[in-house]
Order: C-alpha cells, then structure tokens, then sequence
C-alpha cells in the first residue's frame, strides 16, 4: 500500500465558501454611506435569504440572481456557469421601486422594523413569468401549491446583485446557529471525515432517531440540521424544536459523533428541487453525506412518492454529496423494533406510522404519546413546556 | 485545512505514477493538482473567515473544548 495526499473537508458548492459580511469597520463606513439613501424593506423570509447568502449557507450565491442566473435556474436547474443549483434566490420589488434603482446603484436593504441589514448592490433589474416559473421549479401551476401561491404573489420586478451584510446578529437562538465555516471547524476539530446531514422540521420521534442512527453507522458524525422559520398554525414552535433536540443529544447520542445547528431559513415546498438545495446547503456546512426520504420537502400530493430521491440521478456525483435515500420508517410490532418496507416483511396492520396528525393531537390535550412513536422521555419533556404549537 | 496520508492500492498507485511520470511530477503532486480546486477552496474557508474568532465562539458554545 502506498500513502499519498487526502484532503478531508468537502469543498463547498461552486468551490469558494462565500463570506459576505462586512467587518465591523466597513459595516459602520457603509451604515454612513447609506443613509438618507433609497431603501427596500424585506420581509423575515428575505433577511433570512440575505443573511444566508452572506454567511456562506447558499455558497456560491454572493447576492440575489441576475437574469442569466435566474433563467438558467429555473429552466436547467444550473447557475449561468453551469454549476447545479435548484432554486431562484430572487428580490421582487415594485415597478415603483424599480424604477427608483439603477446597475451599479447601492441600495440599503432593511428589515420589517427599520433596521439596515445589508447593503444591495444592483445588478440585473428585470421581469418574470411566475407561471413559468411555477411550472418548471414547482412542476405545476396550481395556486394551492404555496410554493406557487407565493411566486404570484411577488412583485412584478427582480433586482439582482451582490450583497453586503451589514446586521449579522443570529438572535433569538445565537447559541445554535452555525455558520458553515463554524460547523466546518467543528467537524474538522472532531476529527470527522464524513459527516451525514439530516434536514427536519419537526420533535425527534423514533422514525427520525431511526433514520439518524442509520446515518451515523455509515459516517464518522451526524449534523441534525432542522429548518427554523416562517409557521403554519399548529406546527411545533422553534423554541420546542431546538429543546427536544438538545434533549435527544444531550441524552441518547454519543456527544462526540453528533451535533446540532439551525438553519433558519424559508421553506419553498418544492419538493425534488428543494431536495436538492438541501443537500448543497448541508454540503456547505461540511456534510459528505445527506439524508433524503421519501416526499423530502413536499406538499400535498404534487410530487411522486420518489421524486425526491430520483432527482439526484445523473447529479449525484455532480453535487458532491453523498446521499442516502431511506423509505418511510415505523415502529413494527410484530419485530418490535423501528424499521421501513426495506427490513420489514410484516403488514401495515401491526406497523404504526409516526403520524404528526396524531402526535400534535395528543400533546395539545396534554396526553402521552404511545413509546412506541416517541420516546418517553421526550414526550415527557414536551409536556413540561408552557406551549408547544404555533397558535 | 488538513491533509492526512492516506492508504491507497498499488493498483491505483501505478496508474497514478504513470500518469505522473508522463506529466514529469510525483504522485503527490499530481494528486495535489488534480485536487487543486477542491484544497484551494477548503483552505479558503479559513482564509476569509476568522479561525480564532471561530474557535472562540465554538468554545465559548460548548461545541468544542
């Protein structure tokens, strides 16, 4: 055997970790540069993607996209350069607004409160078909679809350009929110050399921890990765999310093989696309594997019950990550243990499905969720907190 | 950015060497050019983020001792 070079951290996507976040010093020279000048004001899901971009998270974006990005993406599923990328990150403003910006113009970008958060540099000022749009990322045009609800109900223009973050404050939950190249130091100081990312939005219950524990036998670590931001009534509110996963590792992972940040971020629903944003984003925050189950970031019945998985055919090796594709998971009595239909040979009468239906119900009423959903121990911990859902 | 000495086959090896010996390079430099990019862009993680800074606040979280 002969010993040669091996690098050990994945490189990110497009190769360059984007940092976009201004020193402090340039951050003040730009805050006086800015003011009394043309603003946009952004709602929380668009600090969210500006501050993404920023940090690297969407790495190689360096700002929202011009047009040859834009269409590129929408009907290639590649950037300009041909590097893969699924979904248009785009600023929508009014004709109004549009009119007020020119190529080359800095525009301060604030949030909902006035807060300057980033500084806009203007690039491509330009217009969109939502339905093509729709059609082509979302694979249908149905308003229902909030992926397409939300593309009609954009602005009528797209302004394009780099970004310069100014605000890079991570409250309300600073102590776990990560930036890439922090989870990539954390992997490297752990010695990780494979890493398995898994995206959820939800309480650990056993399917989960099964689908985790399953990553963690074919990788050095795990990075459970949950997806914080914008609600839906009845969803599990962040704060509960981030204290039952602390409470999972703190308590039934081996603390030196798993970890755990956040990502806030939007959700898109777009099913096998945003499968694969998922994965460039866990790819990097330094993950060399990433989980995909069935139905990954889907809605309602739009996407295949595979798509999601069959979407990295062809791209797989392209992207760079690994991805390891699951079945559904449920506690089968009769082997009394978790499994899929993959290792289980038994009928769906003795399988009991993690229902989210059926958790929410019983926790909302204060009762117990069967052991053989969720762990105990869990169950017990969420049913000490004041509240759980989002009203 | 870390490289560690990696076990690889002999299989492997002499057609590494090959295609070095055509190029007039070693093994590890041909290895290090055909990961060019891939080193160059994991090196730049540290070089445009602050690694103390980053050491600092993993610590400071717990994440790292």
């Amino acid at each position: 055997m002969i010993k040669v070079m091996e690098h050990i951290l994945i490189p990110p996507h497009g190769n360059t970790l984007v940092n976009r976040v201004l020193s402090e010093a340039h951050a003040a020279e730009a805050k006086t540069r800015l003011a009394g000048k043309f603003s946009l004001t952004l709602d929380d899901e668009q600090v969210k993607d500006v501050k993404n971009i920023a940090r690297g998270v969407l790495s190689p974006l360096t700002g929202f996209m011009n047009e040859s990005d834009f269409v590129r993406v929408v009907e290639e599923m590649r950037l300009a350069d041909g590097t893969i990328w699924s979904i248009p990150f785009v600023l929508d403003v009014s004709e109004e607004d549009a009119s007020n910006m020119n190529t080359g113009d800095e525009v301060a970008l604030q949030d909902a409160t006035g807060n300057l958060i980033a500084v806009l540099h203007v690039g491509d000022i330009y217009g969109y078909d939502a339905a093509h749009v729709a059609r082509f990322v979302y694979g249908t045009d149905d308003s229902a679809h909030p992926g397409v609800a939300h593309w009609q109900a954009m602005k009528s223009r797209l302004v394009g350009g780099l970004i310069d973050l100014i605000d890079n404050t991570k409250e309300p939950y600073y102590e776990v929110n990560l930036d890439p190249a922090e989870t990539r130091y954390l992997f490297k100081e752990r010695g990780w050399k494979t890493v398995a990312g898994f995206q959820t939005r939800n309480v650990p219950h056993r399917a989960h921890e099964y689908l985790q524990r399953c990553a963690l036998e074919l990788t050095d670590g795990l990075f459970i990765n949950p997806i914080i931001g914008k609600k839906k009534t009845g969803d599990f509110q962040d704060e509960v999310i981030i204290k039952a996963y602390h409470f999972m590792i703190e308590n039934f992972f081996p603390r030196e093989s798993a970890t755990f940040s956040i990502l806030p971020a939007r959700m898109n629903y777009a099913g096998p696309r945003e499968a694969v944003l998922h994965a460039i984003i866990r790819k990097n925050f330094g993950c060399t594997h990433f989980v995909v189950g069935r139905d990954h970031a889907g809605v309602g019945d739009y996407y295949g019950t595979y798509a999601a998985q069959k979407i990295f055919e062809g791209i797989e090796d392209e992207i760079g990550i690994k991805i390891l594709k699951f079945e559904h998971s449920f506690m089968c009595k009769t082997c009394e243990t978790v499994a899929t239909s993959k290792t289980c040979g038994h009928g769906d009468d003795v399988r009991v499905p993690p229902s989210g239906t059926k958790i929410r119900d019983l926790l909302s009423a204060g009762q117990p969720v069967p052991a053989d959903i969720m762990r105990p121990q869990i169950v017990e911990m969420l049913l000490q907190q004041k509240s759980l859902f989002v009203e | 950015m870390t490289n560690k000495p990696v076990q690889i086959s002999e299989d492997l090896f002499i057609k590494l060497d090959q295609m070095a010996t055509q190029r007039g390079v070693t093994v590890d430099q041909l290895v290090q050019e055909m990961l060019g990019d891939s080193l160059k862009a994991a090196g730049a993680v540290y070089q445009d983020h602050d690694e103390a800074k980053i050491k600092e606040r993993l610590k400071s979280l717990g994440y790292i001792d």
